[in-house]
């Protein structure tokens, strides 16, 4: 028996059993669609992540005052003078809440300058950047922009009613962020910028409670992030991105673990399932065999034949799965964030 | 003389558990050229047995079959395949067809194991349906079939690879006395047309007036094998 006539059997036996065919190639598609959607999965999830963060680049190190320490211009002074740092951004970061706006605002001080480290390229709606002067001026994130329903709620020209602590203050909307989405740190489309000296003037500050570093390579950021530790001990909290992201790279490569793992269990499982439905599709054919060898068919052409089957079987579901598992990795990210939480 | 099949001091053993069966014991027969020869017997003399053996689908556990004076128990596994495929025919007493198989396709297997090519395949087995009666029959499945019509689609697939010998167990078992004649016919007409050598398994005493030898086994051992020419 040639290989053409070994395939037209094998197909003919496979349509036989039409139903349970259709199953085992569902049952290895299922294997392989998991293996395809949930490590997709993974790997979206964590360079979505890196690409959060990348955002605010991977040569950034932030400095908190810990327990109400400031910066002074003298440690903005010192601190420039470290080796490998490019330039030291001055911020007051508080939060706030906005008339209108349900949830917390974080109001960000700094200055203008400092906006492209901030939030990467500064790209606006409408109007310009605040000016650098101790003026009522603000810049606003998107949301705050613009409710819900994507209705706009203020428009640069506008005044913005803003309650910080026990007291109220209006500012002049300046100028409208577009949506940045999920960031790290700070979040843009959730804060509003004003001009540092106005901050500083209306807190009655001298100093400032955040520092943003930038340091001159990433490979600096190490060294740099040493240097201050060593400067500043418990009094400053220090983050780089560099540091986040390993972490968020090595949980992710985690999750991937264990998520091809499942994956991987699902897909033993169908093979499992192909190899009992072979095995069964052999043992009841016992006298059909019989008569294949009465014919003069091999031993070795029997064999050939459900291997065969199972063969086309497996290749049947890999590309059904194939399919299935490219579908799936699209639209899993918007089944998830349908059921988890809505961003932005 | 010269016979066809020859054996000599034929046995088969069973292990059924820890205890030898025999099924087959010390059996020396001869079917000669063009004969058409009876196997009979009680239920559970060997009568299976013997087919098989000389069939080569089973190998025995002592003694010799031979075939035109060759050794079945010298050929390797191939060699015994292709004996199989293109020196005998099958017809056994049940389940001898494919069931998803048409009766054309049927005998059209059979073809494609002896490798026969694909136009000569579809030629032969619609002239071999035809002399049985069946040409109206070729697209049938098994289950469309009526018993006597599968029996001789089943006797015309072990026709098609023009076999020198045919082995039929019990294949009137299921067949009322008119269609049994009806294959008998068409056995002794395949040999005096075709040179064959039938061998068949019959409990029917009024099928062995056709028969040219009578093998009468008892208990896994040869009664007697007589000759009617
Ligand atoms: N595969 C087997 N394993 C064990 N014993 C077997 C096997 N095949 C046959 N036998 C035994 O060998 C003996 C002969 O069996 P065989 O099938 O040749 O009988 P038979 O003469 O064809 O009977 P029947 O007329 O009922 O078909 C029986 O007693 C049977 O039980
Ligand atoms: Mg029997």
């Amino acid at each position: 028996m040639d290989l053409i006539d070994l395939l037209s059997l094998s197909l003919r036996q496979l349509k036989e059993r039409r139903l349970r065919t259709a199953l085992t190639v569902l049952a290895v598609a299922v294997g392989v669609a998991t293996i395809i959607a949930l490590s997709a999965q993974a790997e979206g999830v964590s360079s979505s992540i890196i690409r959060d963060l990348s955002k605010l680049g991977p040569d950034v190190v932030i400095l908190v005052g810990r327990s109400g320490y400031l910066f002074t211009d003298v440690d903005v002074t010192r601190l420039k003078e470290f080796e490998g740092v490019a330039s030291v951004n001055q911020l007051i970061i508080q939060s706030v809440r906005v008339s209108g706006v349900e949830d917390a605002i974080t109001l960000i001080g700094a200055y203008s300058s400092s906006l492209t480290n901030l939030v990467g390229e500064l790209n606006l709606v409408e109007g310009t950047t605040y000016l650098d002067v101790p003026a009522p001026q603000v810049m606003i994130g998107n949301t705050l922009a613009f409710d819900a329903n994507g209705d706009p709620r203020y428009r640069s020209g506008q005044p913005l009613l803003v309650t910080i602590g026990p007291r109220s203050i209006v500012l002049a909307i300046v100028g409208v962020l577009e949506s940045y989405g999920s960031s790290p740190i700070i979040q843009p489309d959730r804060s509003i910028f004003l001009p540092l000296d106005y901050v500083k003037l209306y807190y009655r500050m001298t100093g400032y409670n955040y520092l943003l570093l930038k340091t001159k390579s990433i490979e600096q950021v190490d060294s740099v992030y040493q240097l201050v530790t060593n400067a500043y001990g418990s009094k400053v909290g220090i983050t780089s991105v560099k540091q986040l992201s390993n972490t968020v790279s090595s949980i992710a490569s985690q999750i991937s673990l264990l998520l091809i793992g499942v994956a991987g269990t699902s897909f033993i499982a169908a093979g499992l399932g192909t190899f009992n439905i072979m095995m069964i599709s052999v043992l009841e054919r016992v006298r059909e065999i019989g008569v294949l060898k009465s014919l003069g068919m091999r031993d070795k052409g029997v064999l050939t034949l459900y291997i065969t089957q199972g063969l086309l079987i497996g290749i049947l579901g890999c590309f059904t799965g194939l399919i299935m598992g490219v579908g799936l990795s699209y639209l899993l990210p918007e089944i998830l964030s349908s059921v988890t939480w809505t961003n932005n | 003389m010269d016979y066809l099949i020859h054996t000599e001091n034929l046995s088969k053993f069973y292990d059924v558990g820890s205890v030898k069966y025999n099924a087959l014991q010390g059996v020396d027969i001869s079917v000669g050229y063009n004969e058409l020869a009876a196997i009979v017997g009680p239920s559970g003399s060997g009568k299976s047995t013997l087919l098989h053996l000389i069939g080569g689908l089973d190998r025995p556990s002592s003694g010799i079959v031979r075939v035109e004076g060759n050794n079945l128990s010298e050929l390797s596994e191939q060699d015994l395949a292709d004996y199989r495929s293109k020196k005998v025919g099958f017809v056994f007493q049940f389940f001898n067809l494919i069931p998803y198989l048409s009766a054309q396709e049927n005998l059209e297997l059979s073809m494609s194991i002896a490798r026969i090519n694909k136009k000569e395949r579809k030629t032969r087995a619609l002239e071999l349906l035809k002399v049985f009666g069946l040409e109206s029959l070729a697209k049938k499945k098994p289950t469309e079939l009526s018993g006597g019509e599968q029996q001789r689609t089943a006797i015309a697939r072990a026709l098609v690879n023009s076999p020198s010998l045919i082995l039929a167990d019990e294949p009137t078992g299921n067949l009322d006395t008119a269609s049994s004649i009806v294959v008998m016919d068409a056995f002794r007409e395949l040999i005096e047309k075709r040179k064959v050598s039938v061998i068949m398994v019959t409990h029917n005493h009024e099928l062995m007036k056709y028969c040219d030898r009578i093998i009468k086994l008892r208990d896994g051992k040869l009664e007697s094998m007589e000759i009617k020419k």
